[in-house]
Parts: C-alpha cells; sequence; structure tokens
C-alpha cells in the first residue's frame, strides 16, 4: 500500500480482505491475458493448418500425436482439426468469460478502496 | 589650553566624527530595515523546509521516472535476446537448406499438421525472417542507447538534486 500525503485511515480486517482479494483477482488476470494469448494462437494455427490442408495435394498427412508424428488420412485429420478448433474456442469463450467477471470484481473493490483510502492507496499498475 | 591650530585640528576632526557618525546611523537603519525585511527566523525555517519538502518531492519524481526507464531498458534487453535466439536458430536453418539438394522433401509444421513445402520458398521465407529479425535488432538496440542515454541524465540529476538536499539539510543544522 503506498503512503500518501493523506492523513492516516485505520485498516480494519476487512479492509485487509478486500485488498488480499484484489491482489489475488489481479495476478488471475495475469494468468488469464497469458491463457488467452495462447488460445489465440493455437486458434490461429488450427486455422492456418486447415487452409493449408485443403491446398495440398497429399492423401496421407504427418499428423502430430503428442511427441511423434504419424501418417493420417486427410479426411480423417480435418475433422480431427476441426474437433481441436472446437474445443479450444469454447474455452477461448470460457476465458474470456472469466477475465471479464474478474475484472468486474476487481473494479467493485477499487471503487470500495479508493472511497475509503483515497490517495493513501495505490491499486493501478505502472 | 588649545593652540588655534589644535583648535582647528580638534574641530576638523569633530566634523569627521559627525559625518562618519551620520553615516554609520544611516547604515545602521538601512541594516535594521533590511533585517525588518526578512521574515523572522522561524518562518524562514518553514521556508526552508518547504523548500526541503518540494525538492523530497522532484527527487522522489525523477526516482519514479528512473525506474520506469529502468524496467523498459530490462524489457528492451529480454527483447533483443529473444531475437538473438532466433536469428541464431534460423540462420541455422539456412545453413542446412543450403545444403539441401533440389529434389528433396521439406516439410513445415502448421499447428500440429506437416505441410510440405517447395525447397525455393522454404529458403525465401527464412531468409526474410532473418532480415526482419536484424532489423527488428538494430532498431532495438537504437532504442536501448536511447533509453540509457535518457537514464544517465536522470541519474545525473538525481545525483544534483540529492547534493542540494543535502547542502539545505545543512544548512538547516547549522541554523
Amino acid at each position: 500500500m503506498q503512503q500518501g500525503g493523506g492523513s492516516e485511515t485505520e485498516v480494519t480486517w476487512e479492509d485487509q480482505q478486500n485488498i488480499n482479494k484484489f491482489g489475488r483477482l489481479n495476478n488471475r488476470f495475469h494468468e488469464l491475458e497469458d491463457e488467452i494469448k495462447i488460445a489465440k494462437e493455437t486458434n490461429d494455427n488450427l486455422e492456418d493448418a486447415s487452409n493449408e490442408l485443403i491446398l495440398t495435394d497429399e492423401e496421407v498427412i504427418r499428423f502430430q500425436i503428442g511427441e511423434v508424428f504419424a501418417h493420417v488420412p486427410k479426411d480423417e485429420v480435418e475433422n480431427r482439426i476441426e474437433q481441436i478448433k472446437e474445443v479450444t474456442s469454447q474455452k477461448l469463450e470460457k476465458l474470456e468469460e472469466e477475465k471479464e467477471s474478474v475484472l468486474a470484481q476487481m473494479a467493485e473493490l477499487k471503487k470500495i478502496l479508493y472511497a475509503k483510502f483515497n490517495d493513501s492507496i495505490n491499486l493501478e499498475e505502472d | 589650553m588649545f593652540t588655534f591650530t589644535n583648535r582647528i585640528q580638534f574641530m576638523s576632526s569633530l566634523h569627521w566624527m559627525m559625518i562618519y557618525g551620520l553615516y554609520y546611523i544611516q547604515f545602521t537603519v538601512y541594516v535594521i530595515v533590511m533585517l525588518c525585511q526578512l521574515p523572522p527566523k522561524k518562518v524562514r525555517n518553514t521556508m526552508s523546509s518547504s523548500n526541503l519538502r518540494d525538492l523530497q518531492r522532484e527527487l522522489e519524481n525523477k526516482a519514479n521516472d528512473l525506474s520506469k526507464l529502468q524496467k523498459e531498458i530490462a524489457k528492451n534487453h529480454q527483447m533483443r535476446k529473444k531475437y538473438t535466439l532466433q536469428l541464431g536458430e534460423n540462420e541455422l536453418v539456412l545453413k542446412e537448406l543450403d545444403l539441401l539438394k533440389d529434389d528433396t522433401n521439406v516439410y513445415k509444421l502448421i499447428g500440429p499438421v506437416l505441410v510440405k513445402q517447395d525447397l525455393a520458398e522454404a529458403n525465401a521465407n527464412v531468409r526474410k525472417r532473418i532480415e526482419y529479425i536484424s532489423a527488428e535488432l538494430k532498431r532495438l538496440d537504437a532504442t536501448v542507447q536511447d533509453l540509457e542515454e535518457k537514464q544517465n541524465s536522470k541519474k545525473d540529476a538525481i545525483l544534483k538534486l540529492q547534493q542540494r538536499i543535502q547542502s539545505l539539510q545543512a544548512g538547516k543544522g547549522k541554523a
């Protein structure tokens, strides 16, 4: 908590809980941002892969399963990619929803804490 | 009894004493007026302490700016490290591609799929990527240099401010 020029305000147990909660939410927010970024990249890669499959002439495709590449028929690869894309899109949607929820909670806590501590507390990021 | 000459000397010395006396009185009055124009000692102390506070606030702001600059520099160094690694990898790939024959199969990993790619196209892509990374590295170097210059000037300014604060505090201590 940053010490401002204002008068001393007593920090109650409830205030401390709110500050801790804000900290946890902020950490989660950053985690979500990273996860969303990864999910978007995965989605883009899958989109590129399905586009490449349309253009390719090969009937057997080298498809990555875990650490190895297996020879898989083109149709099956297309189906698999569509399934993975669906799962990733759903995951991305959930992450976006959670991010919105976290932001809303943080805004609410900011309102409460700034109302009490004014400039004696800093909840902004550099 | 005074002789005539002694009397003249006495009179002239008396005359000069009077003139000097007047000057002395004038000087004293001037000094008193000057002292009256100065704020009382207590007020002067509060003035110097408010000066000190302002300087400390300025120092704090400058220190914050410096820490921001340092964060920016660290971020740029991180980026530079990443690009240097990528450049090394791409140069290695280019070396390998140069060793291949024209009819060799080359594959590119897109998502979970290995897609066949033309050797010439792969070569061109890698070269373009190397050009781009090299340009980015140059840009980053220039940015880092600029930021470091700013950092040095900020450090100098902070040092001067600290010296001013110390001299003010020393003056306050004497008072």
